[in-house]
């Protein structure tokens, strides 16, 4: 008799609305369309900066200034700080682990040392921009 | 319990170990179906061929450079140095991250959780020199740069082995090989 097994199919467009978990995942993945978002809004920065006349930077500076615009950073920022920031941090020791002799450092020290860099990076860079 | 392996199931839609799940612990209606991500071959029971394959691609053995030591001798190794891989030696093969996994799932030229993590296993171990053999197919296309951190494997695993903090790790192991060999002082080593 020929074996003749039976091949499941996956769905390449809906597989991840099979459980919670994957949910959670195409969350995480679909900050990729703010950053996609982010490096247009660069690209036209970097063109009103080279456009050399302070009208157009001033347009581009105003046009971020709107009610409308400020309300989108900061959800975008919470997305990213929801998606990203805090699932990775949270993730570190597993991909960076510090053996110190036979014993695992506990976890906790990683993430807390990634808050920490994390806010004195962001304060230097406050600092920077005055 | 939880020691050969063989009863990995899907219970509830969640791939389980059904020697250690218990009916008690679950709601009143319970849907048991054959490993997720694999085919059918009858029943409950899947066809495993593929990742027996790839488990023999991760060549888990111990590779030497130098010459082993002499035969009345056997090879050293510290408490810390095994404290570096115990815990992915606890692998039973019992293939839930395999059914767990969405991209094993869409594509099974991955080599998959369980085979990447056997992988680390040796590439950590002191007594191992073969790093640079192993990473040269695992950090391939369809190796650990296949893997996108959804990190079910390691959520669904009954032994704690957490595949995807090893694939994580060898990430990082591959792209410093790479730039190794690439910059011309491959050492290899363990």
């Amino acid at each position: 008799v020929s074996r003749q097994p039976f091949v499941r199919p996956m769905s390449k467009t809906t597989w991840y609305m099979r459980n919670k978990r994957y949910k959670v995942y195409m969350l995480r993945e679909m900050t990729s369309l703010l950053v996609g978002f982010y490096t247009f809004l660069t690209i036209w920065a970097l063109a009103a900066l080279s456009a050399n006349s302070p009208d157009a930077w001033n347009d581009f500076i105003v046009s971020q200034q709107n009610p409308g615009m400020l309300v989108f950073h900061g959800l975008a920022l919470l997305y990213f700080l929801f998606f990203q920031t805090f699932p990775w941090f949270r993730l570190a020791p597993k991909a960076m682990p510090v053996h110190v002799g036979e014993k695992k450092l506990p976890g906790a020290y990683i993430v807390i040392g990634h808050y920490v860099a994390w806010v004195l990076i962001s304060a230097f860079i406050f600092w920077l921009v005055g | 319990m939880m020691v050969c392996g063989s009863c990995g199931m899907m219970v509830n839609g969640e791939p389980s170990l059904t020697c250690k799940t218990f009916i008690r612990d679950l709601p009143d209606k319970v849907r048991v179906e054959p490993l997720e991500n694999f085919p059918i071959e009858r029943d409950l029971v899947v066809v495993l061929d593929d990742v027996m394959q790839k488990l023999q691609q991760a060549q888990p053995y111990i590779i030497r450079k130098d010459a082993p030591p002499p035969e009345d001798e056997e090879f050293r190794q510290s408490r810390a140095a095994l404290a570096k891989f115990k815990q992915l030696t606890l692998c039973i093969n019992c293939m839930c991250c395999y059914a767990a996994c969405p991209q094993y799932g869409l594509d099974n030229s991955f080599m998959g959780p369980a085979a990447l993590t056997l992988a680390h296993r040796y590439n950590l171990d002191s007594r191992d020199q073969g790093k640079s053999r192993r990473l040269n197919i695992l950090a391939d296309h369809d190796g650990v740069w296949e893997c996108s951190f959804v990190g079910a494997c390691s959520e669904v695993c009954p032994k704690s082995v957490d595949p995807a903090a090893a694939i994580q790790q060898m990430k990082i192991d591959g792209a410093v090989e790479y730039w190794k060999q690439k910059l011309g002082f491959s050492g290899g080593g363990s």
